[in-house]
């Protein structure tokens, strides 16, 4: 992690927030219960949930037993989802009637939240290259019955069609630098190599998502890393080609804005529309997201 | 209901025997299967694994309805619908029958508390649960953990349970309140060494039940003496714990990651983190005849903990390193 001393501007609160534990945040899956009613049959089991002030659906929730290990969890009233981890979905904005792709969707946290905002109406693909993961995916799918989700198995970059969804999300597969605080090993960072080899993928999946989406529709790009070559980089990489336009997205919390640059790699100043968050913003995970738009 | 000509024979007849009046969605045939979807169209290119969720499977017999789709339909399952307590429901969780007289022949809604939890079938007088394996273990765990759970109200219970006033705590609250906790624990690691599926990690379950056993005996001894005598002596002759030594290699192998294990390996350690805590604060405030014995108790589960510990540890890497995880969510 030493690399990103220069650019997280707080690096001292960064470094300690690493080494202290990630508070359980839970999102109701307002498809299956209110959340006021969900508050209360967690309260009565001695949990203590306390709503996010930018999202009444989502609590952090402390108790004694583990919060994934609850009646209403197995009922799938909820899904224990990371705060960083609800951004990307509220940066696609999808709506009911909507089609919409989740390209990298497993295990499923972002797809059922793109569901609730859809109100399970419309079309949901949430895809995945991984078989092994899918199983995950799908276990979600039905645990919390999401009825409007189509479940594909394909590798991203060769997803198949062109130009008919609304919004596709991409949730790339990254080095993961942004959830040490859940995986201590990770705080010594990822190896340049793999972080190399994944932002040859992730350029590949979101040029690919860019043809999914129909003309004028809306693509984010979200990563759980800090690298800025699976990042900044990436976006850049599109950008550059005409392939899509940057939107800026104003997040409801802490942030930092996407690198112009990261050593003798220039990004330019069109990579502030980008949002970095560290996890000393909010007392949550890392990560990346930046909010496109594919030309008419 | 049925909007689809292409559906197979029966489930009309299915939806009208549960009472299901109104679908909300509409259904599709695919993979051997009737899913109930609310997407108005499926792009003919896509290879699908799932449309919505399954609602039955055709088999050789009929139509069999998954515990998904009773979930999912709810309160519109208005026939059908089996009630069970949290004893019942367990037992159909372990695998158990259970015998039942006047319920309708063939599959029924299992039901806690008015809600649906999925599948049954009924054959003759013997009810059977139909939830799949995975699911059921799961449950499992989870009312395990919730049945033992302390809520701060339940603490406050289970400090004052004797008949003294509700703010004096005596020895003999205190004694049943850990005797109360000693049988907890000993029916959650019953239950899940019968549910684990690696015979090592089975064998850690059931010794840590049996610990969990001669804990109770020992206390529950102890408050016999007190209700005898009116006090107790120094506690002076604790069991030998043995936990520390089963972890080994062979076991480390055998660990299924992701599977219950997992879910029961952590769910033990939230409980004996409870005990740890339970014993430590107890021992601060005990005559010294009992604080003795509490600190031992509270290094003993500290012995359990650390031991689940080290099992979720060889867990967590696991999936890291072998599974290919990448933890987007």
């Amino acid at each position: 992690m030493e690399r990103y001393r220069e650019i997280i501007p707080d690096w001292e609160s960064f470094w300690e927030v690493l080494h202290q534990p990630l508070p359980p945040v839970i999102r109701t899956n307002t498809l299956r219960i209110e959340p006021w009613i969900l508050r209360r049959r967690l309260e009565a089991k001695g949990f203590a949930l306390v709503p996010l002030s930018w999202d009444e659906t989502c609590f952090v929730a402390k108790g004694e037993i583990p919060i994934g290990n609850t009646l209403e969890h197995w009922l799938g009233y909820y899904y224990v989802q990371e705060a960083t981890q609800l951004l990307p979905v509220k940066a696609l904005a999808p709506g009911p009637g909507e089609w919409v792709l989740d390209l990298c969707a497993a295990p499923g946290g972002k797809a059922t939240q793109i569901a609730q905002y859809m109100a399970d109406q419309g079309l949901l693909v949430a895809n995945d290259s991984s078989p092994k993961r899918i199983q995950a995916l799908l276990a979600n799918i039905y645990r919390l019955g999401v009825k409007c989700a189509v479940v594909t198995e394909c590798p991203g970059e060769s997803f198949p069609g062109a130009g008919s969804f609304d919004r596709v999300l991409v949730d790339a597969p990254c080095s993961s630098e942004g959830v040490a605080r859940k995986f201590p090993h990770l705080r010594k960072g990822a190896r340049l190599g793999t972080i190399k080899r994944l932002s040859g993928i992730q350029k590949r999946l979101l040029a690919r998502a860019l043809e999914l989406v129909k003309p004028e529709g809306i693509v984010v790009y979200s990563t759980c890393t800090l690298a800025p070559e699976e990042n900044e980089a990436v976006v850049k990489h599109v950008i550059e080609r005409g392939l899509a336009e940057l939107v800026p997205w104003e997040p409801p919390v802490p942030h930092a804005r996407g690198l112009v640059r990261f050593g003798t790699d220039e990004y330019g100043p069109e990579l502030k529309k980008t949002v970095r968050i560290y996890p000393y913003h909010f007392d949550s995970e890392g990560g990346f997201l930046a909010v496109l738009r594919r030309p008419a | 209901m049925p909007s689809s000509a292409d559906l197979p024979e029966g489930v009309e007849r299915l939806l009208e025997e549960f009472g299901v009046e109104e679908l909300p969605g509409r259904l599709v045939f695919r993979h051997g299967a009737v899913w109930l979807t609310t997407a108005p169209e499926i792009p003919e290119e896509l290879r699908t694994h799932a449309v919505g969720v399954r609602l039955c499977r055709v088999q050789a017999h009929g139509l069999k309805p998954t515990s998904f789709g009773l979930m999912i339909l709810g309160e519109r399952v208005r026939t059908r619908r089996v009630e069970l307590s949290r004893e019942d429901l367990r037992e159909l969780l372990l695998g158990r029958p259970l015998r039942r007289t006047g319920l309708p022949q063939g599959y029924v809604a299992l039901c806690l508390g008015g809600e649906v939890l999925g599948c049954g079938e009924v054959r003759g007088e013997m009810l059977r649960s139909q939830i799949p394996r995975a699911r059921r273990q799961e449950l499992l765990v989870a009312l395990a953990a919730e049945g033992y759970g302390f809520s701060p109200e339940l603490s406050k219970r289970t400090g004052t349970m004797g008949t003294k006033g509700a703010d004096v705590e005596t020895q003999e609250d205190v004694l049943k309140g850990a005797i109360l906790l000693e049988e907890r624990g000993r029916t959650f690691y019953e239950h899940a060494a019968l549910s684990a599926q690696s015979r090592g990690v089975q064998e850690i379950f059931s010794l840590l039940a049996r610990e969990e056993e001669r804990h109770k005996a020992y206390l529950a001894k102890l408050l016999g003496e007190l209700l005898r005598t009116g006090k107790v002596a120094a506690a002076s002759r604790l069991p030998v714990d043995v936990s520390a030594a089963v972890l080994t290699e062979a076991v480390r192998r055998e660990i299924e990651a992701a599977g219950f294990e997992a879910a029961a390996i952590y769910a033990g350690m939230a409980l004996e983190e409870r005990a740890v805590a339970f014993y430590a604060e107890k021992a601060k405030n005990a005559p010294p005849e009992l604080a003795q014995l509490f600190t031992a108790l509270a290094k003993w589960e500290q012995s359990h903990l650390d031991l689940l510990a080290a099992l979720d540890e060889e867990l967590r890497q696991r999936v890291w390193h072998e599974q290919n995880f990448w933890p987007l969510d």
